[in-house]
């Protein structure tokens, strides 16, 4: 990895109610409602794995 | 969580609402509370997505290239040096490659994965790296 492995630390932006809200209502509308429920579960339990193999990685 | 990449092939299916997957990504990124967790993508990709999707899906596209939680790499002489790093293993398809190489490009800079629905053109490239890709085999 290079210097700019960083990166992801300098763009951690906050990210208010506000717009978190309306960038959900945003996706909302584009989507004609949430994704569903299975795909949803589906991008949470593949965030754990990427989780757990970055910890083993470290 | 962890952000996520987005090759050409997730930014067409996201504009054609074709990948109930890569909605969910971008959507489970979106509901993150306290600081952004971003949906990445590059302007070659961008490029290249706007070339295969009909007219009336762009306005789709461009939403969310426009969200606060969307990160578009640009390539330019600054982050060409990174670019052809990755490009490096393509060899002879260098030319053809180059938007792959910038999404890999992408997800090397904040060690995160790439989203895609057509592996073959990043394998070699994410391989080299060590970039893990996510198949949506969904649609």
């Amino acid at each position: 990895m290079d210097a700019e492995q960083g990166i992801t630390e300098q763009e951690r932006m906050p990210y208010s109610d506000e717009q978190r809200e309306r960038t959900l209502a945003q996706l909302r509308e584009l989507m004609g409602g949430e994704p569903p429920a299975d795909m949803l579960a589906l991008a949470r339990q593949r965030d754990e794995e990427f989780a757990r193999r970055r910890s083993h990685a470290a | 969580m962890i952000g996520r990449v987005l090759d050409s092939s997730s930014l067409v299916h996201w504009a054609r609402r074709s990948s109930p997957y890569v909605s969910a990504v971008i959507f489970s990124r979106a509901e993150h509370e306290g600081y952004i967790v971003p949906v990445v993508t590059t302007a070659p990709a961008v490029t290249a997505a706007l070339a295969q999707i009909p007219d009336a899906a762009v306005a789709v596209l461009d939403a969310l290239v426009r969200m606060e939680i969307c990160v578009v790499d640009d390539l330019t002489p600054g982050s060409a040096p990174g670019v052809a790093e990755v490009l490096r293993a393509a060899g002879p398809y260098a030319a053809e490659q180059l938007t792959a190489a910038s999404v890999v490009h992408a997800a090397r800079r904040r060690d995160i994965p790439v989203v895609t629905s057509n592996p073959h053109p990043l394998v070699t490239l994410a391989d080299r790296m060590g970039i893990e890709l996510e198949i949506d085999l969904i649609p």
